[in-house]
């Protein structure tokens, strides 16, 4: 229905045409808008301000699953800080994980963005193949590097051909288990990275290039002073974007070595799954969620203050 | 383009709506219609076999009485105990609950006593085997009807005993000539025993080597104990120091059995639930004995498992009905007869018997002679997953047996 | 001049040359990459005895497509398949109806408080998904949606995401377009639906790509919602079989083929819209 009848005004221009009218405009679209924001806004309402809202408060609380909360003031805080060594041990495996994982995808999918450069060819096919582990379940993902990783399979017996022994039990031992699933992380995140900096390399105009190279800029010199800092807010985006989901590591360690041996593999979200839903303390584990929250802030926060300073703005 | 849209997507929300409809009741597990019943049965194992002798008793409910149906509600082994406080607590939680006599204690508060019930569906509590009977009660009340039980024996290759020209086992051969003979059966990638993560096997051999249970008769952890580290530490002995099994991983996988049934393990332990699986999947010759024994003599847990109901079912009538056709002398002559369980109704164990591999009967009845009925802790599921997290690093000889056993018992809420 | 022309012809030399090895390299690279999926493939094929032969061979004793067969008979393949097929398009169709819907009041409907709505709304997407489960637990509890397919669709279809996208995309739409519509007297619904929606038509295509891909992949939730083999998803599913004793890692690798089927052909199929959406989301709209 126009808007026109129900506001009830009507302008017609010269041919008898209705033209909007200047009243509706400043009027604003206040009901429309409600309108159109019904669905998604209240939604959103529901389903993520609400929950969002609600862990806070029910990290204050303790509540068993199928039971009643009961409020527990900071509690829960003051324990996972100070009596608690497996949060301890996933906060520090998570932050390992982070740490080596953030860095090398970066300048692995930076590297291998600035390999697949215009001039190869089929560089399309190139991308695709290796974006195909971004897009695939991530159980399936870790249950194939489980199976070539297990003592009786694939890589220890090229191992055993190789080099006449057993290959070290990646998945059974506590310094190479958190190793692995670095590597199987960056074999599965390295394709998105990489067309993301693809697309931004690609923006970066021949010109420029051109006269560097004319006033004798090598190549690598080209690349890092030239097409580095021309590219440095995709690098921005990378980074938070990389932060972001790394600390939510889960499924990798979850499937190839549910957090072991022993500790070595348990990262802050296995943590609140297993408070949660596996020891039931519901308040607990939300109090969990809450400090993974506020680390990511605190993380990325770090990042935006090094963007301020490295990130070329054009 | 977006009438289509609207279109496509209004007939994939219909069919949300109509799977949605499809799948449970709205009231607790059980729903009725014009007289009929239906119960929902919560039960473990998915695998083809395991799901098709569930499906096969909860039939024989139907034809006993064709206004009541079950329906099978299975969930895969490493899943069904950590579901089931988040099944029961939900709003439509099933009817039937099973239930091992090492989680009874743990679940006591969801469960309906039952011994008020018996009469009413001609229940008669001395045709069961008395331990299993006694074992899922809680505080003198009868949780739970038995179904199964069994002593953990050792299953092994006869083909690879034949192959490395070792003697086959008998009947209370000793731990010493178990790791004598594990050591002739490894050689290149193949193993002479396997083993995984799992609590289950301290519980296992510690009654022989020690003649005690981490477990005290009230449901307290006691893991901590001399016993206790000896035995952990001989266990992972056969990894670190003997090397007649492969290094374990920490994983939700049993990869205990994938290696004896791939065939690159000779032996290994577990309970007589698992002739169905062995006999379906080993493609060698099949042989049985009793678990090694050690200074005190061939004894073990006897595990067993039953069927409750639930607190919050609506019928108890109906789910008692079913339940005395679940754990009757025909469902569990079947169950026996294909090798799913030992049963519990001591006149129906010749079923389990006749089609079991040859010596089983010897094997069972000597390691049920002087076995111990099993019992678990409060907190079962959690100080198994304790358990089972550090375990690794012991078994594969990256720490001390005695610090990982304190820090469980630590750890424990059942203290 | 001679001798420069002789000079940038062999440096023309040595960049080809530099070019062939640099795409030789890559290839073995790109290869060795794949190979974890190609192993996967191999075993797959493999009789079940198989998988862990020593020394490690490529081929079985039997090549067994019939693997692929009794994957779907094995588990309940099919009905995880189906679960998850059901739950990402009525998710993906929640997400792109009410995402057109609120980008378009954003992008070009005036209203006090619009900007700030907008930065508030956008925030969240900072949340993540693991930070939230526990109260939406709590929720789906009291709603009476644990172990149902409306608490594995649902939840997740209200995030800012699909709005950003779609507003970024609207914003550079020319106004004449609706201006000559509004003359002929469309109301907004009109202009949303016949003029707006068709020419965003890419972006809605990025759109649903990601978000079918989420829904698809999504595993941390359905672990804790789901109960039963009937609303089991794929990732779900799979992880169940792996856990399951007595593993038949043959069929596990085809389960994981199969699964992985439905994305990497969406991926593949619509890499144009792909790429064009990591660089909308990555570099514009500041």
């Amino acid at each position: 229905m126009a808007l026109n009848v129900v506001e009830g005004t009507e302008k017609r221009d010269g041919r008898g045409r209705r033209i909007a009218s200047k009243n509706r405009r400043r009027r604003g679209d206040g009901r429309t808008a409600a309108g159109f924001l019904a669905p998604s806004l209240g939604g959103f309402a529901i389903f993520t301000l609400g929950p969002i809202i609600a862990s806070v408060v029910v990290a204050f609380t303790v509540w068993p699953t199928g039971g009643s909360p009961t409020a527990a003031g900071f509690s829960n805080f003051v324990r996972l800080f100070t009596n608690d060594p497996n949060f301890i041990q996933s906060l520090k495996n998570t932050l390992i994980f982070v740490f080596a994982y953030v860095p090398l995808n970066l300048v692995l999918s930076l590297a291998l963005a600035t390999w697949i450069s215009p001039r190869i060819r089929g560089q399309n096919a190139y991308r695709v193949l290796l974006f195909i582990p971004v897009v695939t379940p991530m159980v399936a993902n870790a249950a194939v590097w489980q199976l070539s990783l297990l003592p009786s399979g694939v890589i220890d017996g090229i191992w055993v051909s190789v080099f006449g022994v057993h290959a070290p039990n990646f998945l059974g031992s506590p310094t190479y288990a958190m190793a692995v699933v670095v590597l199987m992380s960056l074999w599965q995140g390295l394709g998105y990275n990489l067309m993301v900096f693809v697309s931004a390399l690609e923006a970066v105009p021949e010109s420029m290039l051109e006269a560097a190279a004319i006033d004798g800029a090598s190549t690598v010199q080209q690349f890092f002073r030239i097409k580095v800092p021309m590219i440095s807010p995709a690098i921005f985006f990378g980074a938070t974007m990389t932060v972001i989901t790394s600390f939510q590591v889960f499924v990798q360690p979850f499937v190839l070595t549910a957090g072991g041996p022993g500790n070595s593999t348990s990262t802050l979200v296995m943590y609140l799954y297993r408070s949660g839903f596996l020891f039931h303390n519901l308040g607990y584990a939300s109090a969990i969620g809450v400090c993974l929250f506020l680390i990511i802030l605190v993380v990325t926060g770090i990042v935006f203050l090094a963007q301020k300073r490295l990130v070329h703005y054009e | 383009m977006k009438k289509r849209m609207l279109a496509f997507g209004a007939i994939v929300a219909a069919g949300a709506l109509a799977l949605t409809g499809c799948s449970g009741s709205v009231s607790s597990g059980q729903s009725s219609a014009g007289g009929a019943t239906s119960l929902d049965w919560a039960i473990w194992g998915n695998t083809p076999p395991e799901i098709a002798s569930a499906e096969h008793i909860a039939g024989l409910v139907h034809a006993s009485d064709p206004n009541l149906t079950v329906k099978v509600q299975t969930m895969s082994w490493p899943d069904y105990w950590t579901k089931l406080p988040t099944t029961l607590a939900g709003g439509n939680p099933p009817c039937l609950v099973s239930m091992q006599m090492g989680h009874v204690r743990e679940f006591a508060d969801s469960l309906l006593p039952l011994d008020n019930l018996l009469a009413s569906a001609s229940i008669n509590v001395s045709d069961f085997d008395p331990g299993i009977m006694k074992a899922l009660q809680v505080d003198g009340k009868q949780l739970a009807i038995p179904y199964d039980l069994g002593p953990i024996v050792l299953y092994y290759n006869k083909d690879m005993f034949k192959a490395a020209g070792v003697a086959e086992p008998q009947n209370g051969w000793t731990i010493d000539e178990f790791v004598a003979d594990a050591k002739k059966l490894t050689s290149g990638s193949n193993y002479g025993f396997t083993m995984d993560n799992s609590i289950e096997p301290l519980m296992d051999w510690a009654p022989s080597i020690t003649g005690s249970l981490p477990v005290t008769d009230d449901g307290k952890l006691a893991i901590n104990t001399p016993e206790m580290v000896s035995v952990m530490s001989w266990y992972a002995g056969l990894v670190n120091k003997e090397k007649v099994a492969a290094p374990v991983i920490a994983s939700p996988t049993s990869t205990a059995s994938v290696a004896f049934l791939g065939g690159t393990a000779a032996m290994y332990a577990n309970g007589p639930w698992e002739m169905i699986n062995n006999k379906a999947q080993a493609k060698f010759n099949l042989g049985i004995v009793t678990l090694p024994a050690g200074p005190k003599g061939v004894t073990g847990p006897i595990e067993g498992s039953g069927f409750g109901i639930s607190k919050k079912c609506s019928n108890p009538t109906a789910a008692i009905k079913a339940l005395a056709v679940l754990t009757g002398p025909d469902a569990l002559a079947y169950m026996g007869d294909i090798g799913r369980a030992f049963p519990a109704r001591t006149a129906q164990q010749g079923s389990w018997y006749k089609n079991a591999v040859d010596g089983s009967k010897a094997t069972l009845e000597a390691a049920m002679k002087n076995g111990i009925p099993f019992r678990a802790t409060t907190y079962w599921t959690q100080d198994g997953l304790n358990y089972s997290q550090g375990v690794v690093s012991v078994i594969n000889g990256n720490s001390s047996a005695a610090d990982f056993l304190k820090g469980v018992q630590d750890q424990s809420q059942s203290k | 001049m001679a001798r420069k022309t002789g000079s940038l012809k062999a440096r023309e030399k040595k960049r080809r040359r530099r070019g062939y090895l640099s795409q030789v390299l890559l290839t073995l690279f790109v290869i060795a990459f794949m190979a974890p999926l190609l192993w996967m493939l191999v075993t797959s094929l493999k009789p079940g005895g198989e998988v862990f032969s020593s020394p490690p061979r490529i081929v079985g004793s039997k090549v067994l497509w019939s693997n692929y067969l009794e994957v779907w008979t094995y588990v309940s393949f099919g009905r995880y398949m189906l679960n998850s097929f059901l739950v990402s398009v009525a998710g993906t169709t929640l997400v792109v109806l009410t995402s057109l819907a609120s980008a378009y009041a954003f992008s070009r409907l005036r209203f006090r408080g619009r900007d700030g709505l907008f930065f508030v709304f956008l925030g969240t997407l900072m949340v993540p998904q693991e930070v939230v489960v526990i109260p939406m637990y709590l929720f789906m509890t009291q709603l009476g949606w644990v172990n149902t397919f409306q608490a594995l669709i649902v939840p997740w279809a209200f995030t800012a995401f699909g709005t950003f996208l779609l507003r970024q995309a609207m914003l550079s739409v020319p106004r004449e377009l609706e201006d000559a519509a509004k003359i002929d007297g469309a109301n907004h619904f009109m202009i949303l639906a016949r003029i707006m929606t068709p020419v965003v038509k890419p972006t809605v295509a990025v759109l649903v790509v990601f978000t079918f891909i989420g829904y698809w992949n999504n595993f941390l939730w359905p672990l804790i919602i789901v109960n039963d083999p009937e609303h089991t998803t794929v990732p779900l599913g799979l992880n169940g079989f792996i856990g399951q004793g007595g593993g038949q890692w043959q069929l596990i690798m085809a389960a994981s083929a199969i699964s992985m089927i439905p994305t990497a052909a969406l991926a593949i199929a619509l890499q144009r819209y792909l790429i064009s959406g990591i660089s909308l989301t990555g570099l514009g709209g500041r």
